[in-house]
């Protein structure tokens, strides 16, 4: 068909040969590869798409929409999206597409904050984020409800779910010297964090959050004792002083350390939701106090000298807690004055321990007082006129409960002043009137009369005495003094049988001396017995 | 009617009339004198759909990620003319925004409005003018040198930082040679023409 002769009319050039039709064009292919390609990139975009999010942040420092990763183990997990302040402007609302690997993991229990370059005495972190600007970190769980809405923490937060350990809590007088991040001990090997404090509800106490590693978590017992290693701690004993000097750290930075002492009580695992004491210093931590706490009221009419805040409040002799305040109030009703004292008793020292301590510790209580547990004033100490609270069963006390309604539940009382000692009489009264006194009597009548026969014949007795013996006795008297005169006589000095035995004991201080010369000569010569003198 | 020649043996004739999507062929030789009468709706029509997939993927994506200490910067085509702006730079913000987005979304946009119907024999109401503007826009769409510019960059910061390329990047690398074809497949007169048979 190419090279068909045409167009020979009129001398004209040849016509070229047309072809209607085009082939179906291979130009289609473009697009529906182009369509394909995009179709696939659309789809893959869409799958590896994970759940968008929002942490709201008290400020939006070194986080940048668009740039800033959000980490989990140093992996990025996610991208920071846009960066806005909330209705009110009180907060920073950061939205993030997160990987589509974290869909499970983003629950009400999923943490986030920023990492920034920290600088503290214990510890430097987040270098890298110097040149690389701040990014979030997540703290994923798959537990609790799904959410997308979450709250930002503001600091890193001492426990993660990819550090093994456990959190224990501690109740402090006061915080002392620790912060968060703080450094746990055991034995000076830091073995754990301050993961945060706060104060209780009523604002009685500090409430400290200790997260210590694994495997060092199992060190805790539940009889575990903490104390705050801040600072020196310096004892004096007879041997002298004694430092106690923890690490140059925590004496910079403070730091908590703990301890399982050996004691009575069996040391078990840690039940959930125990609540230490933390000791203000190691050598506290012998004296163990208990967290739980509770308040009484006691109301005193007798003189309180001697009981000021501080006082011990005994039990037989155990200290069962301290007196907190004492005052003075007119009772209206009565128009009498009463001293109400407030105690506070660690009811655990009772053995009042427990899970659901405060329902058996007000009805364990009730019964005490129904059987006559009371308190009283007691004198501690003589010289210094030292008062305490004591606490005891006392027989025979008026019946008394429990009151409630002062803001503490008022426990009854008994005096310890002129009205026990009434009471002490009235018991002796009441003794003596139980003595068996009219037979007692009878018995007495019957001594008596048996007395006075004993009497009258003790007087015959005296009587024939008189008659009988007294002329006897002048006789021999007379005659005792005759013969003492004649013995007299004999051994007067002038007396002739003086003279006599002067003579005589000259005879025989003669007849001696011859006997010795005689014994003299037999020994020098004994052979004279048999023949005679020699001559 | 005028006289053309063929290229291959110089043998001369009458141009004739050729429809749509024919092409001369020289009675002597066989050889193609011209191609005149391509596909030339069809073809463009294919071409700018490829195109304008490519063009929505272009923006759609990151474009390239900069990776420098630790800092990622990711861009996309808008995110330059925006940076430009936002550094004040308003004047060449808005050409950067104008020959890179406005110039060839108008472009394939305005083709596909035109093209498209006329594939089926249509011509929608305004296909005059959007035609023209065509004419008029295709001189300001410069995304060819604004990927050079940006090869340049690459070249350049290479050693510095570490560039991994986005699908934005290679979705755009083909969006130039589309559009450079389909400018090549379009002629003008073809489609003044069908207009006009369909007015």
């Amino acid at each position: 068909m190419a090279n068909d002769e045409v167009g020979q009319d009129g001398g004209a050039a040849p016509r070229a040969i047309v072809r209607a039709k085009a082939r179906p064009s291979i130009v289609w292919l473009i697009p529906l590869i182009a369509a394909l390609v995009g179709l696939y990139l659309a789809y893959w975009a869409w799958s590896e798409q994970g759940p968008q999010i929002t942490i709201v942040f008290e400020s939006a420092e070194g986080i940048v929409a668009g740039q800033t990763k959000l980490k989990y183990k140093e992996v990025d997990v996610g991208v920071v999206e846009t960066v806005e302040l909330n209705e009110d402007l009180s907060r920073v609302k950061v939205t993030a597409s997160m990987a589509k690997e974290l869909s499970g993991f983003l629950t009400e229990k999923t943490r986030f904050w920023v990492v920034r370059a920290e600088v503290s005495a214990a510890e430097i972190s987040g270098v890298d984020t110097l040149l690389s600007g701040a990014y979030l970190a997540v703290d994923p769980s798959s537990e609790g409800e799904r959410a997308r809405v979450f709250e930002g923490l503001e600091k890193v937060p001492v426990v993660r779910s990819d550090k093994p350990g456990t959190l224990f809590h501690l109740r402090a007088q006061e915080l002392g010297s620790v912060d968060v991040g703080s450094p746990v001990y055991y034995r000076w090997l830091n073995v754990g964090q301050i993961a945060g404090y706060e104060l209780d509800e009523a604002g009685e106490s500090v409430n400290v959050q200790v997260f210590v590693e694994a495997p060092h978590d199992d060190r805790v017992r539940s009889t575990t004792r903490f104390w705050n290693a801040s600072g020196l701690d310096a004892v004096v004993t007879a041997e002298g002083v004694q430092v106690d000097t923890p690490s140059l750290m925590s004496m910079l930075v403070g730091g908590i350390a703990f301890e399982t002492p050996a004691t009575v009580t069996v040391a078990q695992d840690v039940p959930e939701n125990m609540v230490f004491e933390l000791y203000p210093n190691k050598q506290a931590t012998r004296r163990p106090r208990y967290s739980r706490k509770t308040r009484y009221m006691l109301f005193f009419e007798d003189s309180v000298s001697g009981l000021v805040h501080g006082s011990p409040v005994e039990f037989r002799g155990i200290k069962l807690g301290e007196v907190l305040d004492v005052d003075i109030e007119l009772d209206l009703d009565t128009n009498e004055f009463r001293i109400p004292v407030v105690i506070e008793i660690e009811p655990e020292r009772l053995g009042l321990a427990g899970r659901d301590i405060k329902v058996n510790q007000a009805s364990v209580l009730k019964s005490m007082v129904a059987r006559g547990f009371r308190a009283q004033l007691a004198t501690n100490n003589i010289i210094t006129g030292q008062k305490a609270v004591a606490f005891d069963f006392i027989e025979g006390a008026k019946p008394a409960e429990i009151q409630f309604g002062r803001g503490y539940p008022v426990l009854p009382t008994v005096s310890g002043g002129l009205d026990a000692i009434t009471e002490r009489v009235t018991g002796i009264v009441d003794r003596i009137d139980k003595l068996p006194i009219e037979s007692i009597g009878e018995n007495l009548d019957r001594v008596f009369a048996s007395l006075a026969e004993t009497l009258v014949s003790v007087e015959a007795l005296t009587a024939s005495a008189n008659t009988d013996l007294l002329p006897t006795m002048t006789a021999s008297l007379e005659k005792l003094e005759s013969t003492l005169a004649s013995a007299d006589a004999l051994i007067a000095p002038d007396s002739a049988m003086a003279q006599e035995l002067e003579t005589l004991v000259v005879d025989l201080a003669g007849a001696a001396e011859s006997l010795r010369l005689l014994a003299e000569r037999l020994e020098e010569y004994p052979e004279e017995l048999l023949r005679g003198k020699a001559e | 009617m005028s006289v053309i020649g063929c290229h291959h043996c110089d043998a001369i004739c009458d141009e004739p009339d050729i429809p749509d999507g024919g092409a001369a062929i020289c009675m002597r030789c066989g050889g193609t004198i011209f191609r005149r009468q391509r596909q030339t709706v069809e073809y463009t029509l294919a071409l700018i759909t490829a195109a304008a997939i490519l063009f929505v993927v272009a923006n759609a994506y990151p474009f390239l990620s900069f990776e420098m200490q630790g800092q990622i910067t990711q861009t996309t085509l808008i995110s330059g003319s925006v940076a430009l702006w936002e550094q004040g730079r308003f004047a060449v913000a808005a050409l950067v925004f104008m020959t890179t987005i406005v110039a060839p979304a108008l472009e394939i946009g305005l083709l596909l409005y035109v093209l498209a119907p006329l594939h089926f024999g249509r011509a929608l109401p305004g296909a005059v003018i959007a035609f023209r503007e065509v004419e008029r826009f295709r001189p300001w769409s410069m995304m060819e040198v604004f990927l050079i510019g940006i090869f340049v960059a690459v070249v350049k910061l290479a050693d510095m930082a570490d560039i991994v390329p986005g699908i934005a990047l290679w979705a755009f690398g083909l969006l130039i040679p589309t559009l450079a074809g389909a400018a090549s497949f379009l002629d003008a007169e073809i489609v003044w023409r069908r207009i006009g048979d369909l007015k």
